[in-house]
């Protein structure tokens, strides 16, 4: 194990001679590879913290089996999980390219860290429950000799999904099919929520949903923060640079009817560094594309979506990003400790946030709505005119509110319906989708590490069967939709 | 061409398992097993380096060309093993250079022995933490035997007294197992009287050993003083003693914080709660508050902070706790911390 650290560090302060050579500024400065070599052996030793997460700004291999673009929590966690099914130690060597390791316009640590299986898909209520689990015992999971335990500051309050007389039949079918799946939630008449949460005006509320266990918040910065600590230990190189250009082959096939189709296959993915015009390609066997919100423009790459329209070639990856804002308040007499995650009929939804009566919440746009995604601005407006007025119609005690701060993150959103994308694309074979969750990607990620990793090493999903979720269903046109997306 | 699409999706799944690229991988591996990249460090001989240092920067190009005409001055490359220099640009050159098989093995003595001795303590280090886990994991196995026999409250009490707690029924004694945690058979008698009260100080109960006491309908009085295992997941299924539980403490849980506190507002019953001593609680004295706003027909027993000099308020940002580094040192997005 720590060897296998020690190489891994070794070799990668051999790559990162080889780019200073290569780029030619570089000064061989013996003395001070000694104490550098020093350094990293001190940081190795048992007994010392670990720091070996400075060490990530260095140039990838030529070679790696696996390369994982997007080191966000979707695709950490694939990487997670490759090592962890992997069949032998050190069997396949992962690679994951992530652009930004201050992960400053990354979902993942823009999210408001909720999980629930308030979902109405059955497959996303049982990849909420795998992650939950996986959360309780996350110690176990990412357990590192030597590391402090992570604190992922769950907060199990559940949330609470309110219903209009129109949508109360369709959060009961969704409630009965939860509770088959295993998740604990109960369903309250007005009367017996303005009884559990006497802050509520429960004017235009026919029925409401609240989640009893599994259900709350996280910090996502752990989890994030806890993965890349585990699959550094496990052996997953990390490299910082984009992806900007894939090298495919194709290959002409004809199907059972005789249809000729073109076959794709990926060779070299090229990273570019950071502030140069240098690249580097990566030869590699599978390309994971877990870009979030930029996964459709990864895909375009490859030439998905290139082809004639109508056609599978010409089908492209739909997932863009969404602006969506998150707004912080303080409110003196707002609702207590026992606040859930509350979405309103309108759209809005709002938390507690630590002990001093700060909120957090949103909503998100209508279609028309949409804000530029082009950067991270906030629009305080849209709080104006479009949160504040339902927050305060809700919950009374909101009328008296100051916005403290607020910021903007981009959903990876899928166009066509609003669900992740897992799995390989039919064409381009050894491309694989771990993408499109628009808005609860980082609660299933856990889950879907580990369905790609079972495809990917297996050949077929084995712990939940994410098939409809394949990218087929988008030239079939056949949605699988999912009407809870807060 | 509907029909043929289905077709490609099955393509792929039929088309070999990527073992072959497993396999293939084996290869590749073996250079970094064998623990070659150890040597490569010390290969490079200082007066070479420093001619390098005298050199004047050279532009991308320049130094590539510069490694393909002076390979002798990069000699430190050479055993890099061939996986990683497969690529179409690079070091690939270079891997033709290679030292006798002797250099290699004089050069991977120490370094290597160091490491292999950590890998083997790291090993052991990892079993043993893994052991520790599964103890607990096994001591909190449901007794869905006795369960089923002598039902729920024979059933959670055996838990309790194997965990060397202790258990009151209904009209009856306190009951509590000896230093070897055994205990009276005659518990099994009392299948008709339900359990009444739960003493757990200290037992190493954990989420999944709950099981055996949520189903108790009739429990009034929980205690879960100290107990190292009791966490935030634990408390968010009280709930479902919510309708008999009167009287419950928490006090000295290591692992118990306000978030989990929180969903106590689930025991509506409640009269007497005990959160006294968590360390885990970051300011005690609010939380004590807010926990008496959220449960206002329950007494709640907190440390007697008053005595203790003025606690220290979130809001006030000279205090050291607000500075509340925990959280988002860990969440330091380079790492660099
Ligand atoms: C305001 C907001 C609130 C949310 N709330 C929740 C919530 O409550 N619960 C929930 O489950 N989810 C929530 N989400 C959604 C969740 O954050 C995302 O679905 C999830 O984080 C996606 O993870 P990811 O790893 O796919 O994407 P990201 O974290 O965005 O990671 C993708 C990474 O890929 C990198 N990348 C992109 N292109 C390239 C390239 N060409 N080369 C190299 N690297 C590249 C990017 O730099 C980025 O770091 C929320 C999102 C937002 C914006």
């Amino acid at each position: 194990m720590l060897r296998r650290v020690l190489q891994l560090g070794l070799g990668r302060s051999l790559l990162i001679r080889g780019l200073e050579t290569r780029s030619g500024n570089s000064i061989l400065d013996w003395d001070g590879k000694v104490s550098e070599f020093k350094k990293k052996i001190q940081s190795i030793m048992p007994g010392e913290p670990s720091n070996l997460m400075c060490d990530t700004k260095h140039l990838p291999p030529e070679h790696s089996d696996v390369v994982i673009v997007g080191g966000g929590v979707v695709g950490l966690s694939v990487a997670f999980w490759l090592k962890k099914l992997e069949k032998r130690q050190g069997a396949i060597r992962v690679l994951v390219v992530e652009r930004d390791h201050t992960y400053s316009k990354a979902s993942t640590g823009l999210s408001v860290g909720g999980i629930r299986q308030q979902f109405s898909l059955p497959q996303n209520v049982q990849l909420s429950l795998f992650s939950v689990d996986f959360l309780r015992n996350i110690n176990e999971y990412l357990a590192v000799v030597d590391g402090p335990p992570l604190d992922l500051q769950f907060n199990p309050l559940g949330y609470l999904l309110l219903a209009s007389e129109k949508g109360a039949a369709v959060l009961e079918t969704n409630v009965k099919m939860q509770r088959q799946e295993g998740a604990k939630i109960s369903l309250m008449s007005p009367e017996q929520l303005q009884k559990k949460f006497p802050w509520i005006n429960t004017e235009g509320v026919a029925l409401a949903s609240y989640g009893l266990e599994n259900e709350g918040w996280f910090d996502p910065w752990s989890l994030l923060q806890g993965l890349r600590r585990k699959v550094q230990s496990m052996g997953v190189l990390f490299c910082e640079g984009e992806v900007t250009r894939f090298i495919t082959s194709s290959n002409s096939m004809r199907n059972s009817d005789g249809e000729e189709v073109n076959l794709k296959r990926i060779h070299e993915v090229h990273v570019k560094m950071d502030n140069s015009l240098e690249y580097q390609p990566v030869e590699c066997a599978i390309v994971v594309n877990a870009a979030g919100a930029w996964s459709g423009q990864l895909a375009e790459l490859a030439g998905i979506g290139k082809g004639p329209p109508g056609t599978l070639e010409g089908t492209k990856l739909p997932v863009e990003p969404r602006k969506r804002f998150v707004y912080l308040w303080h409110c003196p007499q707002g609702p207590g400790l026992e606040t859930p995650l509350v979405t309103d009929t309108s759209g809005v939804y709002f938390r507690r946030e630590g002990l001093s009566n700060n909120y957090v919440g949103g909503r998100s746009p209508t279609e028309e709505e949409e804000p530029d995604p082009a950067d991270l601005e906030v629009d305080h407006d849209f709080f104006q005119n479009k949160v504040w007025p339902h927050l305060a119609q809700r919950v009374p005690a909101f009328e008296a509110l100051k916005v403290h701060s607020a910021w903007a993150g981009y959903y990876d959103y899928n166009t066509f319906d609003q669900n992740g994308v897992v799995g390989p694309h039919p064409l381009v074979v050894n491309m694989y989708f771990a993408s499109g969750f628009s808005g609860h990607g980082l609660q299933h990620a856990p889950g879907v590490g580990r369905a790609v990793a079972e495809v990917l090493l297996g050949g077929c999903f084995q712990t939940i069967d994410m098939t409809p979720f394949l990218f087929s269903r988008f030239y079939l046109e056949e949605k699988v939709l999912e009407q809870n997306i807060i | 061409m509907r029909e043929s699409v289905r077709d490609g999706t099955r393509w792929w799944g039929e088309r070999p398992a990527p073992s072959g690229y497993e396999a293939q991988q084996d290869g590749g591996t073996q250079g970094v097993q064998a623990g070659f990249e150890l040597t490569v460090i010390l290969l490079p001989q200082p007066s070479k380096c420093r001619e390098h240092r005298l050199a004047p920067p050279h532009p991308a190009r320049d130094s590539e060309r510069r490694i393909l005409q002076e390979p002798g001055s990069w000699e430190f490359l050479r055993l890099i093993p061939p996986k990683w220099n497969g690529g179409k640009r690079g070091f690939r050159d270079l891997s033709g250079v290679v030292t006798p098989e002797g250099n290699r093995r004089k050069r991977r003595t120490l370094l290597q022995f160091l490491s292999d001795h950590f890998c083997d303590m790291e090993f052991l280090r990892e079993n043993v933490l893994q052991k520790q886990m599964q103890k607990v994991s096994l001591e909190n196995r449901s007794f869905t035997i006795i369960q089923d026999k002598y039902g729920r409250d024979i059933a959670g009490a055996c838990f309790i007294l194997q965990h060397g707690g202790s258990v009151k029924f209904r009209d009856r004694e306190w009951i509590r197992s000896d230093e070897y945690r055994r205990f009276s058979a005659e518990v099994l008698k009392f299948q008709a009287v339900p359990v009444e009260a739960i003493d757990a100080s200290g037992c190493a109960i954990n989420y999944h050993g709950l099981d055996n006491l949520l189903p108790l309908k009739k429990l009034q009085c929980l205690s879960l003083q100290r107990c190292p295992h009791v966490d935030d997941w634990c408390l968010s299924r009280l709930y479902l003693l919510a309708d008999s539980l009167q009287e419950l403490s928490l006090a000295g849980c290591p692992q118990i914080s306000e978030r989990g506190l929180a969903c106590l507002h689930h025991l509506s019953n409640l009269r007497r709660l005990d959160i006294s001593d968590l360390p885990g609680v970051e300011y005690p004295g609010l939380t004590q508050i807010l926990v008496e706003e959220m449960l206002p027909n329950c007494e709640v027993v907190g440390t007697d902070w008053t005595q203790e000099g003025p606690e220290e308020q979130p809001q006030d940002p000279a205090s050291p706790i607000h500075a509340k580094p925990a959280a988002r040192d860990l969440g330091d997005p380079c790492g660099v911390s």
